[in-house]
Protein backbone atom coordinates (compact mmCIF):
# COMPACT_ATOMS: atom_id res chain seq x y z
CA UNK A 1 0.00 0.00 0.00
CA UNK A 2 2.86 2.90 0.77
CA UNK A 3 4.69 1.94 -2.69
CA UNK A 4 0.86 2.74 -4.01
CA UNK A 5 0.63 5.55 -2.22
CA UNK A 6 3.68 6.41 -3.62
CA UNK A 7 2.58 6.52 -6.83
CA UNK A 8 -0.52 7.97 -6.41
CA UNK A 9 1.51 10.82 -4.93
CA UNK A 10 2.83 11.31 -7.97
CA UNK A 11 0.26 12.03 -10.23
CA UNK A 12 -2.06 13.22 -7.52
CA UNK A 13 -1.87 16.86 -9.38
CA UNK A 14 -3.10 15.66 -12.25
CA UNK A 15 -5.47 13.89 -10.36
CA UNK A 16 -7.11 16.80 -8.63
CA UNK A 17 -7.46 18.27 -12.41
CA UNK A 18 -9.07 15.74 -13.35
CA UNK A 19 -11.71 15.54 -10.76
CA UNK A 20 -12.20 19.01 -11.46
CA UNK A 21 -13.22 18.31 -14.81
CA UNK A 22 -15.53 15.47 -14.10
CA UNK A 23 -17.18 17.58 -11.02
CA UNK A 24 -17.79 20.35 -13.46
CA UNK A 25 -14.62 23.38 -11.93
CA UNK A 26 -16.69 22.27 -8.70
CA UNK A 27 -13.24 23.00 -6.33
CA UNK A 28 -14.65 21.87 -3.28
CA UNK A 29 -17.06 19.17 -4.78
CA UNK A 30 -13.47 18.03 -6.61
CA UNK A 31 -11.39 18.07 -3.27
CA UNK A 32 -14.24 15.73 -1.97
CA UNK A 33 -14.06 13.04 -4.85
CA UNK A 34 -10.51 13.57 -4.91
CA UNK A 35 -10.73 12.75 -0.73
CA UNK A 36 -13.28 10.15 -1.24
CA UNK A 37 -11.24 8.27 -4.10
CA UNK A 38 -8.44 8.09 -2.29
CA UNK A 39 -10.44 6.43 1.00
CA UNK A 40 -11.64 3.73 -1.52
CA UNK A 41 -7.70 2.89 -2.26
CA UNK A 42 -7.10 2.73 1.21
CA UNK A 43 -9.75 0.59 2.58
CA UNK A 44 -9.42 -1.66 -1.01
CA UNK A 45 -12.98 -0.59 -2.18
CA UNK A 46 -10.70 0.17 -5.08
CA UNK A 47 -7.85 -2.31 -5.68
CA UNK A 48 -5.32 -1.70 -8.47
CA UNK A 49 -5.13 -4.90 -10.69
CA UNK A 50 -2.40 -3.88 -12.42
CA UNK A 51 -4.10 -3.98 -15.70
CA UNK A 52 -3.67 -0.72 -17.15
CA UNK A 53 -1.43 2.23 -15.87
CA UNK A 54 -2.10 3.60 -12.43
CA UNK A 55 -3.14 6.46 -13.77
CA UNK A 56 -5.70 4.96 -16.31
CA UNK A 57 -7.35 3.07 -13.27
CA UNK A 58 -6.97 5.96 -10.40
CA UNK A 59 -8.79 8.41 -13.34
CA UNK A 60 -11.47 5.74 -13.12
CA UNK A 61 -11.77 5.52 -9.88
CA UNK A 62 -12.14 9.27 -9.78
CA UNK A 63 -14.44 8.98 -12.42
CA UNK A 64 -16.82 6.99 -10.58
CA UNK A 65 -16.55 8.11 -7.17
CA UNK A 66 -17.67 11.98 -9.18
CA UNK A 67 -20.55 10.12 -10.90
CA UNK A 68 -22.12 9.16 -7.34
CA UNK A 69 -21.49 12.19 -5.92
CA UNK A 70 -23.37 13.85 -8.88
CA UNK A 71 -25.89 10.78 -8.35
CA UNK A 72 -26.41 11.79 -4.53
CA UNK A 73 -26.89 15.99 -5.60
CA UNK A 74 -28.91 14.91 -8.08
CA UNK A 75 -31.13 13.08 -5.37
CA UNK A 76 -30.88 15.20 -2.85
CA UNK A 77 -30.88 18.93 -4.66
CA UNK A 78 -32.32 18.93 -7.23
CA UNK A 79 -32.63 23.15 -7.10
CA UNK A 80 -29.25 23.50 -6.32
CA UNK A 81 -28.14 21.19 -9.58
CA UNK A 82 -30.35 23.64 -11.82
CA UNK A 83 -29.43 26.63 -10.63
CA UNK A 84 -25.89 25.70 -11.04
CA UNK A 85 -25.83 26.08 -15.23
CA UNK A 86 -27.56 29.17 -15.21
CA UNK A 87 -24.88 30.52 -12.34
CA UNK A 88 -22.16 29.20 -15.22
CA UNK A 89 -23.99 30.87 -18.05
CA UNK A 90 -24.45 34.24 -16.46
CA UNK A 91 -20.72 33.71 -15.77
CA UNK A 92 -19.91 32.89 -19.53
CA UNK A 93 -21.58 35.92 -20.38
CA UNK A 94 -20.15 38.32 -18.06
CA UNK A 95 -16.66 37.47 -19.08
CA UNK A 96 -17.61 37.78 -23.04
CA UNK A 97 -18.44 41.19 -22.42
CA UNK A 98 -15.64 41.96 -20.34
CA UNK A 99 -12.91 39.60 -22.05
CA UNK A 100 -10.06 41.23 -23.42
CA UNK A 101 -7.62 40.21 -25.85
CA UNK A 102 -5.97 36.88 -25.40
CA UNK A 103 -2.36 38.20 -25.41
CA UNK A 104 -3.49 40.60 -22.20
CA UNK A 105 -5.45 37.83 -20.36
CA UNK A 106 -3.95 35.92 -17.62
CA UNK A 107 -3.18 32.87 -16.91
CA UNK A 108 -5.95 31.94 -14.77
CA UNK A 109 -8.33 34.15 -17.06
CA UNK A 110 -7.65 31.90 -19.98
CA UNK A 111 -8.19 28.51 -18.19
CA UNK A 112 -11.44 30.01 -16.88
CA UNK A 113 -12.51 30.50 -20.45
CA UNK A 114 -10.88 27.38 -21.81
CA UNK A 115 -13.37 25.85 -18.82
CA UNK A 116 -16.42 27.48 -19.95
CA UNK A 117 -15.81 26.04 -23.30
CA UNK A 118 -15.47 22.96 -22.35
CA UNK A 119 -18.57 23.05 -20.23
CA UNK A 120 -20.63 23.85 -23.03
CA UNK A 121 -19.28 20.44 -24.96
CA UNK A 122 -20.69 16.95 -24.10
CA UNK A 123 -19.56 14.95 -21.06
CA UNK A 124 -17.99 12.50 -23.15
CA UNK A 125 -15.89 15.03 -25.29
CA UNK A 126 -15.11 16.99 -22.89
CA UNK A 127 -13.33 14.15 -21.05
CA UNK A 128 -11.75 13.10 -23.78
CA UNK A 129 -10.12 16.07 -24.40
CA UNK A 130 -9.26 16.56 -20.97
CA UNK A 131 -7.66 13.57 -20.40
CA UNK A 132 -5.50 13.82 -24.01
CA UNK A 133 -4.53 17.51 -23.76
CA UNK A 134 -4.05 17.52 -19.60
CA UNK A 135 -3.21 14.38 -18.83
CA UNK A 136 -1.17 13.73 -21.51
CA UNK A 137 -3.45 10.31 -22.08
CA UNK A 138 -3.20 8.33 -25.47
CA UNK A 139 -6.21 8.00 -27.22
CA UNK A 140 -6.52 4.25 -25.79
CA UNK A 141 -5.46 5.35 -22.11
CA UNK A 142 -8.41 8.37 -22.39
CA UNK A 143 -10.96 5.72 -23.78
CA UNK A 144 -9.99 2.70 -20.92
CA UNK A 145 -10.42 5.84 -18.61
CA UNK A 146 -14.20 6.54 -19.85
CA UNK A 147 -14.99 3.04 -20.43
CA UNK A 148 -15.49 3.43 -23.96
CA UNK A 149 -14.03 1.52 -27.11
CA UNK A 150 -10.90 3.64 -28.87
CA UNK A 151 -13.19 4.42 -31.89
CA UNK A 152 -15.78 6.06 -30.17
CA UNK A 153 -13.29 8.24 -28.20
CA UNK A 154 -11.58 9.23 -31.63
CA UNK A 155 -14.98 10.34 -32.95
CA UNK A 156 -15.33 12.32 -29.61
CA UNK A 157 -11.69 13.79 -29.48
CA UNK A 158 -12.40 15.61 -33.03
CA UNK A 159 -15.94 16.51 -33.05
CA UNK A 160 -14.54 18.10 -29.02
CA UNK A 161 -11.91 19.57 -30.99
CA UNK A 162 -13.51 21.33 -33.27
CA UNK A 163 -16.37 22.15 -31.37
CA UNK A 164 -13.62 24.02 -28.62
CA UNK A 165 -11.82 25.92 -31.56
CA UNK A 166 -14.64 26.92 -32.75
CA UNK A 167 -16.61 27.81 -29.31
CA UNK A 168 -12.80 29.68 -28.81
CA UNK A 169 -12.90 31.41 -31.20
CA UNK A 170 -16.09 32.86 -30.74
CA UNK A 171 -15.00 33.82 -27.28
CA UNK A 172 -11.42 35.66 -28.72
CA UNK A 173 -9.10 33.27 -26.10
CA UNK A 174 -7.84 31.04 -29.17
CA UNK A 175 -6.11 33.46 -31.80
CA UNK B 1 -0.67 3.10 -28.58
CA UNK B 2 -2.26 6.17 -30.94
CA UNK B 3 -1.03 9.30 -29.84
CA UNK B 4 -3.61 11.73 -31.63
CA UNK B 5 -1.56 13.46 -34.66
CA UNK B 6 -0.87 16.96 -33.81
CA UNK B 7 -1.97 19.80 -36.27
CA UNK B 8 -1.39 23.70 -35.19
CA UNK B 9 -4.34 23.89 -33.53
CA UNK B 10 -3.38 21.12 -31.07
CA UNK B 11 -0.77 22.60 -30.14
CA UNK B 12 -2.79 25.86 -29.25
CA UNK B 13 -5.16 24.12 -27.14
CA UNK B 14 -2.54 21.82 -25.73
CA UNK B 15 -0.73 25.26 -24.52
CA UNK B 16 -4.43 26.53 -23.47
CA UNK B 17 -4.73 23.12 -21.10
CA UNK B 18 -1.34 23.15 -19.85
CA UNK B 19 -2.13 27.10 -18.33
CA UNK B 20 -5.07 25.40 -17.01
CA UNK B 21 -2.66 22.51 -15.79
CA UNK B 22 -0.37 25.06 -13.86
CA UNK B 23 -3.42 27.41 -12.87
CA UNK B 24 -5.37 23.96 -11.48
CA UNK B 25 -1.67 22.76 -9.75
CA UNK B 26 -1.75 26.16 -7.62
CA UNK B 27 -4.78 25.10 -6.01
CA UNK B 28 -4.58 22.01 -5.55
CA UNK B 29 -5.01 20.68 -2.23
CA UNK B 30 -2.07 19.06 -0.49
CA UNK B 31 -1.66 14.87 -0.68
CA UNK B 32 -3.42 13.37 2.52
CA UNK B 33 0.17 12.11 4.56
CA UNK B 34 0.80 9.19 6.42
CA UNK B 35 -0.91 11.09 9.41
CA UNK B 36 -4.09 11.78 7.88
CA UNK B 37 -4.48 8.14 6.17
CA UNK B 38 -3.54 6.75 9.56
CA UNK B 39 -6.46 8.59 11.72
CA UNK B 40 -8.46 7.17 8.97
CA UNK B 41 -7.29 3.10 9.80
CA UNK B 42 -9.59 2.90 12.31
CA UNK B 43 -12.36 4.08 10.23
CA UNK B 44 -11.48 1.73 7.52
CA UNK B 45 -10.83 -1.56 9.84
CA UNK B 46 -14.87 -0.77 11.28
CA UNK B 47 -15.57 -0.31 7.52
CA UNK B 48 -14.01 -3.83 6.35
CA UNK B 49 -16.09 -4.78 9.85
CA UNK B 50 -19.35 -3.50 8.41
CA UNK B 51 -18.40 -5.13 4.82
CA UNK B 52 -18.34 -9.03 6.52
CA UNK B 53 -21.39 -8.55 8.62
CA UNK B 54 -23.97 -9.44 5.65
CA UNK B 55 -22.14 -12.41 4.91
CA UNK B 56 -22.19 -13.44 8.61
CA UNK B 57 -25.62 -13.06 8.84
CA UNK B 58 -26.09 -15.14 5.55
CA UNK B 59 -23.94 -17.97 6.65
CA UNK B 60 -25.92 -17.96 10.38
CA UNK B 61 -29.12 -18.15 8.62
CA UNK B 62 -28.49 -20.63 7.05
CA UNK B 63 -26.91 -22.75 9.72
CA UNK B 64 -29.64 -21.98 11.71
CA UNK B 65 -32.42 -23.80 8.81
CA UNK B 66 -29.62 -26.52 8.87
CA UNK B 67 -29.80 -27.01 12.36
CA UNK B 68 -33.57 -26.53 11.71
CA UNK B 69 -34.21 -29.52 9.05
CA UNK B 70 -31.60 -31.78 10.94
CA UNK B 71 -33.72 -31.93 14.16
CA UNK B 72 -36.91 -31.72 12.82
CA UNK B 73 -38.99 -34.73 14.22
CA UNK B 74 -41.51 -36.48 12.03
CA UNK B 75 -45.22 -36.00 12.40
CA UNK B 76 -46.89 -38.55 14.89
CA UNK B 77 -49.30 -40.81 13.46
CA UNK B 78 -52.68 -40.55 14.17
CA UNK B 79 -53.83 -43.02 16.30
CA UNK B 80 -56.96 -43.85 14.29
CA UNK B 81 -54.26 -44.96 11.33
CA UNK B 82 -51.97 -46.50 13.15
CA UNK B 83 -54.74 -48.78 14.40
CA UNK B 84 -55.87 -49.59 10.88
CA UNK B 85 -52.29 -49.81 9.81
CA UNK B 86 -51.44 -52.97 12.41
CA UNK B 87 -54.88 -54.56 11.67
CA UNK B 88 -54.29 -54.73 7.98
CA UNK B 89 -51.06 -55.65 8.40
CA UNK B 90 -51.76 -59.25 9.02
CA UNK B 91 -55.32 -60.74 7.86
CA UNK B 92 -56.89 -62.45 10.99
CA UNK B 93 -59.77 -63.85 9.89
CA UNK B 94 -62.67 -66.40 11.44
CA UNK B 95 -61.11 -69.41 9.64
CA UNK B 96 -57.64 -68.84 10.28
CA UNK B 97 -58.79 -69.05 14.30
CA UNK B 98 -60.63 -72.23 14.04
CA UNK B 99 -58.10 -73.80 12.02
CA UNK B 100 -56.28 -75.47 14.94
CA UNK B 101 -54.35 -78.79 14.65
CA UNK B 102 -54.19 -81.85 17.31
CA UNK B 103 -50.46 -80.53 18.03
CA UNK B 104 -52.31 -76.99 19.18
CA UNK B 105 -54.25 -78.48 21.88
CA UNK B 106 -52.83 -81.73 22.82
CA UNK B 107 -55.22 -81.60 25.81
CA UNK B 108 -58.54 -82.03 23.81
CA UNK B 109 -57.32 -85.22 21.85
CA UNK B 110 -60.15 -86.74 23.46
CA UNK B 111 -62.59 -84.93 21.44
CA UNK B 112 -61.97 -86.13 17.59
CA UNK B 113 -64.83 -84.95 16.48
CA UNK B 114 -64.19 -81.42 17.28
CA UNK B 115 -61.09 -81.58 15.26
CA UNK B 116 -62.88 -83.11 12.16
CA UNK B 117 -62.11 -81.53 9.14
CA UNK B 118 -63.79 -83.70 6.79
CA UNK B 119 -67.74 -82.57 5.69
CA UNK B 120 -69.34 -83.28 8.50
CA UNK B 121 -72.16 -85.26 7.63
CA UNK B 122 -75.96 -83.92 8.21
CA UNK B 123 -76.80 -86.55 10.47
CA UNK B 124 -73.57 -86.07 12.28
CA UNK B 125 -75.13 -82.18 12.16
CA UNK B 126 -78.24 -83.13 13.61
CA UNK B 127 -76.76 -85.53 16.35
CA UNK B 128 -74.98 -82.89 17.98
Amino acid sequence: MPALLEELKDIHSDSFGWALACCAWHQDQAEDVLQEAYLRVLDGRAVFGRKSSIKTWFFGVIRLVAADVKRSHTRHSLMKQRMVPEILMRERDTARQNSPPVEALHEGETSRQLRQALLQLSQRQREILHLVFYCELTLEEAAATVQVSVGSARTHYHRGKEGLLRLLSESDTYA
Amino acid sequence: MHKPSHTRNDESLALLFRQMRRADARQAPAFPDEAALSQRAPLVRAHKLYRTLPAAAAALAALAVLVLLLNHEPDRLNPAEQYAAVMKASSLTTDTLLSVSRGTLPGMVGLPEMYQTETISVELQRTH
